[in-house]
């Protein structure tokens, strides 16, 4: 055969080949991705507390800072951290990258060494050698890393790895602080005031983490669809481009190049390629500073300083090592303990605590001075004149953890609705990659919290932080609007046992969003007497406000909770039908600050 | 048999391969019988294989990244044969020699630029892996240019033929089984860069995709099977390079050992 028929050929099989094996893959011969279903999410059940809790209010006088030569005496431990300001606790408690002389580390005779560690990937390798190591000798220094609490049911992942050298994943009882405003939502301003247009929209972000979390409740909050699946657009629902970083995600917008996708409608690929671009962000400091800087046109549609529960920040090891240190682990939470006080009373002591920061993070161009700027939080003018926030974190003290795991009188476990209510989210959009995650209460155990509580008993320590709500204060910003069909009880004020798991639902959404006003809004239809309509629907507005109050009161103080009746005079469907009635006799739940 | 321990030898084709059949199952056995602490063993990789193909998609996402595997190693390879049979001429040598150089640089950073120059996510993807092959193919093929020997440009050359022609005759095409041969080797640059710049792109998917979230929730089974698949068809890329110089170049062994 000449050469050129060998070609000639050559081309021919390769043709055939290339159209054969598209058409086998693309139609159903091979098994195929399960099309995703857009969803619209809820949230979960939550464990009932009441009560309210007692604060001791006495100022803590400033304490000696911390030298500046290690110790070099102590147990040795090691913390991984990513560069967050929420540590602040932590960095002043050590005096710097290691425990300095005369800091609270070092008087609970802890020798912490503090290594900075961006990538989560990495703190799950580290912790299963050193759970290995641990195994071959005990007297390996512990890894302790830190994490966003509502990342460690996607981070509970390594349980099985942990599990074939034979421990598994514990918590620290105790959380040094939490993000208050950094981590957000990104978006253009007319999502403010009608998130329905972030339908058929993108929003670049990293995806199963914190920041996606903050841009699932909103979605959920304003009873948007979401479209979990990264490589198909759904003009119905809110979807996601996935980075693979917070900074990229900041870039994807920035550089505003589209990418192709295959379109899907009510869940059923059409094979149609469409481009889509990001057209919001979720994402945390500096993300939001680089977007303001270099392009600027979104604004902070919602961030953590609204849904201040979210993400505390967590404290993860082997039950390898927590059980066998349970001293040091006493020690440690006490030197938080009393470094969280100076930090929240002290500006000089904040000062030095960022600086220790800079210090550990070891960015060359970020010295004290920045982290302590973003920790407070600034609002800046961006490159179109929008003014938008920037940063935000808060550090805790004992009380704040006693707040958060629920250890006063009458408190909810927030951190266990925060955990369990993301948890399930990113298992329900995510089954494939997140088909289950490990029950908090085999990580969590807090009675190291509870000694520390008994001990601390009438000893000065500074008031947790309470979220203020002035009653008379109206709504002036809304960050969330969502009608919910709690039924009543046909004329009466009075729930029906099926209106008590949408309660639970509501009861979840509120608490992770601690810091916002709710604003309850009472509906009815047109039957009957539109004055006793009116009262009707206080009445009802009324008792979902005791509902929620009597189900936390740390969670819903006197002022968070307003309500408003507007009898039949909002409807949002005709009256003429049944089905139109029923949409009409509802609650309308408003969130904003 | 005995001569599969005697040096130089050349052992029946099927005793050969028997013994490489051999010695692929004592490896399978072995890691069924004493599977690692940390590593997955067999059923479990082979389970995840299953469920890879079946809901997840592997096969699509497989043949996705394998078009723009080949589009790119296409392009890649007219783009790195023009730049060195252009050395010919010494203006254009210094171009050859930068792109060699060019090996030597990180992607880091590169892809920001790239974006902005390029109108979509696609042709980012596709710069990358054009410019990542390129660059490793022009080495290659520069430097099969550089063992043309004195003797073979001076028979072109007694034979009549012009300082032209003679660089067509003994150059371009007598060294195209060895540019196969460089395109062969360095196609496994491809496979290492599209699982990352799947991941800078996730919207298309693909099987680096695929890859990174297995790994972002330690599904170290379906890392294992993963990357496994790519072995294989890696495996596979290769044997049909070597069908491919058996057929358009017959006589290319003749100089080898036997």
């Amino acid at each position: 055969m000449t050469t050129r028929g060998k070609i000639v050929i050559g081309l021919l099989i390769v043709v055939a080949l290339y159209f054969g094996i598209n058409k086998v893959v693309s139609s159903g011969a091979v098994f195929k991705k399960a099309d995703t279903q857009s969803v619209l999410l809820n949230s979960i059940e939550l464990p009932i507390a009441a009560g309210s809790g007692n604060r001791a209010n006495i100022a803590v006088p400033l304490a000696d800072l911390p030298g500046t030569t290690p110790t070099e005496k102590g147990t040795p431990i090691t913390w991984e951290v990513m560069a967050w300001n929420s540590q602040m606790a932590g960095m002043l408690a050590n005096g710097g990258p290691r425990t300095t002389q005369g800091s609270a580390m070092a008087a609970n005779g802890v020798d912490l060494q503090i290594v900075r560690q961006d990538d989560v990937a990495k703190m799950q390798a580290d912790l299963v050698k050193n759970a290995a190591d641990l195994d071959a000798n005990p007297s390996t220094p512990g890894l302790i890393v830190s994490i966003m609490g509502d990342g460690l049911p996607g981070f509970s992942a390594v349980q099985e790895q942990l599990k074939k050298v034979g421990t598994q994943l514990q918590i620290i009882p105790y959380s040094v602080g939490k993000s208050f405003g950094e981590d957000k939502l990104m978006g253009p301003k007319e999502w403010l005031d009608n998130p329905k247009l972030a339908v058929g929209k993108t929003i670049a972000c990293y995806l199963r983490d914190g920041d996606q979390n903050i841009a699932l409740k909103w979605c959920a909050d304003n009873g948007l669809k979401v479209n979990p699946d990264e490589t198909t657009y759904d003009p119905e629902a809110v979807n996601f481009m996935s980075a693979s970083d917070f900074l990229v995600a900041a870039e994807k917008y920035i550089v505003g190049k589209p990418e192709q996708r295959t379109k899907v409608v009510n869940g059923k690929n059409t094979g149609v390629k469409i481009d889509v671009v990001a057209d919001a962000v979720a994402t945390w400091t500096p993300g939001d500073v680089n977007i303001a800087k270099q392009k600027g046109g979104l604004v902070s549609i919602v961030s953590t300083k609204d849904y201040s529960n979210q993400m505390p920040n967590i404290m993860v090891t082997t039950k390898r090592w927590y059980d066998a240190h349970q001293k040091e682990v006493a020690g440690l939470m006490t030197a938080f303990a009393v470094a969280g006080d100076q930090v929240k009373s002290h500006p000089e002591a904040l000062k030095r605590a960022a600086d220790i920061s800079a210090d550990v993070y070891a960015d060359k161009d970020k010295n004290g001075a920045y982290w302590l700027k973003y920790y407070k939080g600034v609002s800046e003018a961006d490159r179109t004149g929008e003014v938008v926030e920037l940063g935000g974190s808060k550090a805790f003290n004992f009380a704040d953890n006693l707040a958060l795991f629920g250890l006063e009188e009458g408190g909810t476990n927030i951190y266990a609705s925060v955990y369990k209510t993301f948890g399930d989210v990113q298992s329900k959009l995510y089954p494939k990659e997140l088909p289950s995650y490990v029950p908090l209460d085999q990580m969590l155990d807090l009675s190291l919290l509870k000694n520390m509580q008994t001990q601390y008993k009438g000893k000065a320590v500074a008031p947790a932080d309470q979220q203020k709500f002035a009653a008379d204060d109206e709504i002036r910003r809304n960050v969330s609007k969502r009608a919910w069909n709690i039924e009543f009880n046909t004329g009466q004020s009075s729930f029906t046992p099926a209106a008590e798991q949408q309660l639970n639902q509501l009861f979840d959404d509120l608490v992770v969003a601690g810091n916002l006003k709710v604003a309850v809004h009472g509906h009815t239809d047109n039957v009957g007497d539109p004055q006793k309509n009116q009262q009707l629907s206080e009445d009802r507005a009324m008792s979902v406000r005791e509902w929620l109050q009597q189900k936390s009161t740390s969670a819903f103080p006197e002022g968070r909770v307003q309500v408003y009746a507007h009898g039949a005079t909002e409807p949002v469907e005709s009256n003429a039908t049944p089905t139109g009635k029923a949409k009409n006799r509802r609650v309308e739940v408003v969130l904003g600050n | 048999m005995k001569n599969l321990f005697i040096p130089n030898a050349q052992p029946r084709q099927s005793v050969f391969l028997t013994m490489v059949a051999c010695q692929g199952l004592v490896l399978l056995v072995l890691w069924l019988l004493y599977p690692l602490k940390l590593f997955p063993t067999l059923g479990e990789v082979l389970t995840a294989f299953q469920d890879l193909v079946r809901t997840q998609g592997l096969i699509q996402e497989l043949w996705a990244s394998l078009v723009t595997a080949i589009q790119a190693v296409g392009i890649a390879t007219v783009l790195a044969l023009f730049i060195s049979y252009l050395t010919a001429l010494p203006f254009f040598r210094p171009l050859a020699y930068a792109a060699t150089k060019l090996r030597y640089l990180t992607l880091t950073g590169l892809t920001f630029f790239m974006a902005l120059m390029l109108s979509s996510g696609h042709q980012v993807k596709l710069s990358v892996l054009v410019f990542g092959a390129t660059v490793y193919f022009v080495t290659g093929m520069t430097s099969v240019i550089l063992t043309t020997t004195q003797e073979e440009m001076d028979h072109a050359r007694t034979l009549g033929m012009s300082e032209w022609r003679s660089f067509f005759e003994v150059i371009v095409l007598g060294k195209l089984d060895d540019m196969l041969e460089v395109v062969r080797q360095n196609f496994a640059i491809i496979w290492t860069m599209i699982t990352l710049v799947e991941t800078l792109y996730q919207s298309e998917g693909g099987i680096g995709l695929l890859l990174y979230k297995q790994n972002r929730y330690l599904h170290l089974a379906g890392v294992v099977s993963i990357q496994l698949v790519i072995l294989a068809v890696g495996a596979l890329q290769d044997y049909l390079f070597v069908l491919l110089r058996r057929v358009f170049f017959p006589y290319s062994s003749l100089s080898t050992a036997r």
